[in-house]
């Protein structure tokens, strides 16, 4: 986004994406666009709870090739071919990681968060934006109050079991808004197979306290339910340092300390299947979540007096039986999102609540949807799926009003097997209505192992993808007037195509990956200056992004293991530009990488761990920069009694304190942080 | 002794005011005070009664020894009271407010440009931006206590904001597009305006008028530079790329033209020539600033304002490349919703800078080691 805004005759600063006299907008409308949302769904009533163990084989931390199943699949299921990798939550246990930190253990991924624990996080994709990269929560697409991104920091990881990091356009497979990818959360599943439990306790730096439990159990016959809550907070107050005068070589840091940084949340998830009768198996799913935070602001920025609410929930439900040889299922599905601003003018920025000209604003967003699929054997070496839905989307409150509009989706996908299964055949097609737009994706993948599994080669395995796809305008970014905002009804979708391909090896005790991708993006919507003194979306951006994704994990002897990703990305503006043409786009690293090192044993346990980034900008015009930044972490357990484990943990050992990240928001030094869990 | 100099003026008066001891800060000027009050409360004489106007110091010149603010007086960033010129000693304070709204309060509303010329100044009204009144041009006789001489009021179509003098014509430029507006100063009837074709989106940020010529910035993505005649607004040579959204220009001491873009962050040269322009394009860039709000010049150096790290900046033109000597925080309290905009160079080492934000003028003194 460029805008620039004048007030009669003088240009009231831009910062670098969003004017200096908006910052108060800037952080509404990112919170607005990001918060609050929910998760959940159902499904995939066979995702089990498990305690991660040293001798887990390599291959789980890769999506594996998927073979032709019968049943009908949802979320990244659906994109079996895609460039993928599995996150386990259990691996990271003894460690307090939220969704975004555990995500970004993944090649592909970039996290962009405005401060420190509890604060706004979003996640992009293979240099995507986070508006086009879907989230997932087993198949429903979650959403902000704005239609825009999900803030991950609203989904704490204790509800998740693992998430799925689909890469590539996915539109043919998953719908609108699937250009970088998709990120699939999947929530602690039943179990039936007795009474399962676990809690964990941490207490660290800051302030920051997390509690989280879940409990399965066996419910009749054939039947089994999960709940799972967590609640935590932290003080947010943590030491970082600045420049006052960052323009002059060598300038002195100051201390500081972030204020208004705090923040409390707690969720919920209950989950429940069973097995009716006729073979019928049946499953629903609630979650829901609310918080309270500070909105800090950024440094210059500071907002003392910002709060933002928020509360969320999902809830759905699945039935599937077989017709024939086929398969149906029947789902549906509801989300809803609520937040609410406080302290926040949204031009000028701080203000105080209960003063003339400081209102609390509300914004809410609703969404439904139910859908069939059915899926049918064709010879013994194909199955075609066909999926029918509907529902509708709306969102309200300030700035927008009561906007709603329907959504229906039409869908085909075929799945064949040739030369006895060493290569399968992946094309899919998917028409998508999103209130005035309509978008066609189609999109095919290949996957292939060319050799015996049992030849020196067997572990060899190729896939590539082509796929082309939209994202529809969402609602805030068609109607939301607001502030300095003018909206723009005329809005058309962006597109996006990509082509991919990689390989990979595949044994018990090793993973390689290595792939790559070429994609190119148009009618990116961009606000822009919209004279006088106003900005607007309009579509006016095109990118070109390519990249190389690669990962390694090893499974050692002795419980260690080893893990590597690494992610190169170019992404060039190719806006018809004179300044911003042939740019690197602000805020994509061209360089990731992380390392980790784990230990895991009966009685001791430990990890390290490097995540670093490389300079990237900060503007669209090649002219400013955010400086290199590393992070070393590391922690240590040992197995009290039983099953009880304490952990302590350490991150930023290097106690950098002039870390930022988006829009100048500090990031905290070395923190510490003991950690108990036991799990039955 | 004039020790109060702004950018534009003519190139051949900064070189004779060098000669002068005092006006290249060998005699110091008093320094101005730490934070100067603007008018706050009723003397912004809010339309409603009890409205708590901001004063919202938009733009500001030197004349007289004075330096001269105009107050757009918003609230919630809409025109909330007349529009005010202030004047001001910087060691002092604010010596009078000057009322620009005529009889019924409502003649000059957001005035965003003021200049001065010829022992008048001109003070551009933009209006409300959406809707038409308050806008023309305020024609002020600063003598005494001040008071408004006449008023130009714009037609339709061109919302005002920068103001340009040249001989008998004074140039508004329109910040709603991409037109500059003639106006004869002896009979105030506009001419046709002069459309500019620049890009998208874009209005007019900043002119300047130098002898001949007038220099007038479009503010986009792609910003270009324009050189017209000033007498006729005849289109003098093909426009000039110089950057990101070009946002303010000044006549630097060897008059080459220092132009800062706002939003990549960058300071552009242009050295005119008869009937060229040389453009060195993001010659200097603030990697780590943004959101340059305004340029003014003084001998060697120009001064640089940063609303994003609230930092003004001193740069050496006589280095090459131009290299950055100084800056000075001017919020080191981190003052919440500062936004410094404007600025005035009092000497080498003392400026006057316009807190749009916080409704103060903000003296800022390079050399002084921050707290």
């Amino acid at each position: 986004m460029q805008v620039s805004r004048a007030l009669g005759g003088r240009s009231v600063s831009a910062c670098s994406l969003l004017p200096r006299g908006v910052r108060g907008r800037l952080v509404a409308s990112l919170v607005f666009a990001c918060a609050a949302s929910s998760t959940a769904a159902f499904a995939s009533a066979d995702a089990g709870v498990a305690e991660a163990d040293a001798g887990t084989p390599a291959a789980e931390f890769e999506a594996v090739a998927v073979d032709i199943v019968e049943t009908p699949l949802l979320g990244s299921g659906r994109a079996p071919a895609a460039q993928a990798t599995i996150v386990e939550t259990s691996r990271y246990g003894g460690e307090v990681r939220s969704v975004a930190q555990l995500l970004a253990t993944s090649p592909g991924v970039s996290i962009h968060t405005l401060g420190g624990p509890g604060q706004a996080a979003t996640v992009s994709l293979r240099g995507a934006t986070a508006d086009e990269s879907l989230v997932l929560l087993d198949g429903i697409p979650l959403a902000g109050p704005g239609g825009g991104a999900i803030d991950l920091s609203t989904i704490p990881a204790g509800l998740l079991d693992r998430a799925v990091v689909s890469r590539g356009v996915l539109g043919a497979q998953l719908g609108s808004g699937a250009l970088g990818g998709v990120i699939e959360l999947l929530p602690r599943g039943p179990n039936k197979d007795g009474p399962h439990g676990g809690a964990e306790a941490s207490a660290g730096s800051f302030g920051t306290v997390q509690l989280a439990a879940d409990v399965s159990s066996p419910l009749g016959a054939s039947g089994g339910l999960v709940g799972a809550a967590q609640l935590e907070r932290t003080g947010g107050a943590f030491d970082y340092q600045r420049q006052l005068t960052p323009e002059l070589a060598g300038a002195p840091y100051y201390d500081e300390v972030r204020a208004n940084d705090d923040a409390r949340r707690a969720a919920a998830l209950l989950r429940w299947s069973t097995q009716l009768s006729g073979g019928i198996e049946a499953s629903a799913l609630a979650q829901a979540s609310a918080g309270i935070r500070g909105l800090p602001g950024p440094i210059g920025g500071f907002t003392p007096h910002a709060r933002a609410e928020d509360a969320s929930w999902v809830a759905g439900g699945r039935l599937q039986g077989s017709i024939g040889e086929g398969v149906w299922t029947a789902r549906a599905w509801a989300r809803g999102s609520w937040l609410q601003l406080r302290g926040l003018q949204l031009l000028a920025g701080d203000c105080l609540p209960g003063d003339p000209g400081c209102p609390t604003t509300a914004n809410r967003s609703l969404a439904s949807r139910a859908e069939g699929e059915l899926r049918l054997p064709v010879g013994d070496r194909q199955w075609v799926s066909a999926l029918i839905s509907a529902g509708g989307e709306g969102v309200s409150g300030a700035g927008v009003g009561l906007r709603r509009r329907a959504l229906a989706s039409l869908a085909l996908a075929d799945d064949v097997r040739f030369f006895q299964g060493r290569l399968s055949v992946h094309p899919a097609v998917r028409l998508d209505q999103v209130g005035d737009a309509t978008g066609l994706s189609p999109g095919i993948a290949v996957l292939g192992r060319p050799f015996d599994e049992h030849a020196a080669l067997g572990p060899l395995e190729l896939r590539s993808g082509l796929g082309w796809s939209f994202r529809a305008p969402s609602l805030a970014e068609l109607y939301l007037d607001q502030g300095s905002i003018t909206p723009n009804p005329g809005l058309r979708p962006e597109r996006a195509w990509s082509l991919d391909a990689g390989l990979a090896w595949r044994t018990e005790r090793v993973t390689l990956s290595l792939g790559a991708f070429w994609s190119s993006y148009r009618d990116l919507i961009l606000y822009e200056q919209n004279p006088p003194a106003r900005i607007k979306a309009f579509n006016i951006g095109a990118a070109r992004i390519a990249g190389l994704e690669a990962r390694a994990v090893l499974t050692l002897p002795h419980g260690l293991l080893a893990e590597a990703s690494y992610s190169y990305l170019e992404a060039i503006n190719r806006r018809a530009s004179q300044t911003e043409g042939g740019q690197t786009l602000p805020y994509r690293p061209p360089h990731r990488l992380f390392l980790r090192g784990a230990y895991r044993g009966d009685r001791f346990e430990g990890y390290s761990e490097l995540d670093a980034i490389s300079s990237m900008p900060r503007n669209q015009f090649g002219t400013a920069y955010l400086p290199a930044r590393a992070i070393l972490s590391a922690g240590a357990g040992v197995r009290a009694v039983g099953p009880l484990w304490i952990d302590l943990e350490a991150r930023n050992l290097l106690d950098d304190r002039t870390q930022q990240d988006l829009f100048q928001y500090p990031l905290p030094g070395f923190s510490l942080a003991a950690i108990a869990r036991a799990r039955l | 002794m004039n020790v109060f100099r702004h950018s534009s003026l003519p190139a051949a008066l900064a070189i004779a005011c060098v000669l002068v001891a005092g006006c290249h800060g060998s005699s110091k000027v008093p320094p101005p005070l730490p934070q100067i009050a603007l008018p706050a409360g009723t003397a912004l004489k809010p339309w409603k009664a009890g409205d708590a106007n901001q004063a919202f110091p938009s733009s500001s010149t030197q004349y007289g020894g004075k330096v001269w603010v105009t107050l757009a007086n918003l609230n919630s960033f809409a025109p909330a009271g007349p529009g005010l010129l202030v004047s001001l000693v910087p060691s002092v304070g604010v010596q009078a407010v000057i009322d620009l709204g005529g009889a019924d309060e409502h003649q000059c509303q957001n005035p965003g440009s003021v200049r001065a010329d010829s022992n008048l100044l001109y003070v551009g009204c933009a209006g409300p931006f959406a809707g038409a009144g308050g806008q023309g041009v305020a024609e002020v006789d600063p003598s005494g206590a001040g008071s408004v001489k006449r008023f130009f009021a714009t037609p339709a179509g061109v919302i005002p904001g920068p103001v340009a003098i040249a001989g008998n014509t004074i140039w508004v430029g329109d910040v709603g597009g991409t037109n500059v507006l003639p106006i004869d100063r002896g009979t105030g009837v506009a001419k046709s305006a002069v459309h500019l074709d620049c890009a998208d989106n874009a209005y007019i940020s900043a002119m300047l008028a130098n002898g001949s010529d007038l220099y007038v910035l479009c503010a986009a993505s792609d910003g270009y530079l324009f050189r017209l005649d000033a007498s006729t607004g005849a289109l003098k040579q093909p426009r000039v790329l110089v950057g990101a959204q070009p946002i303010a220009i000044a006549l630097t001491g060897d008059s080459r033209l220092a132009i800062v873009n706002s939003t990549s962050g960058t300071l552009s040269l242009v050295t005119p020539g008869t009937g060229s322009l040389t453009v060195a394009q993001d010659v200097l860039k603030f990697e780590k600033s943004s959101d340059l709000e305004d340029v003014k010049s003084l001998d060697q150096f120009i001064y640089v304002m940063s609303a994003n790290t609230q930092n003004l900046i001193k740069v050496d033109l006589s280095k090459s490349p131009p290299a950055i000597v100084d800056a000075v925080n001017v919020n080191p309290t981190s003052a919440t919703n500062s936004n410094p905009s404007r600025v005035e160079i009092l000497d080498d080492n003392d400026a006057l800078v316009a807190d749009a934000g916080l409704g103060v003028m903000v003296g800022a003194q390079f050399g002084k080691k921050a707290p």
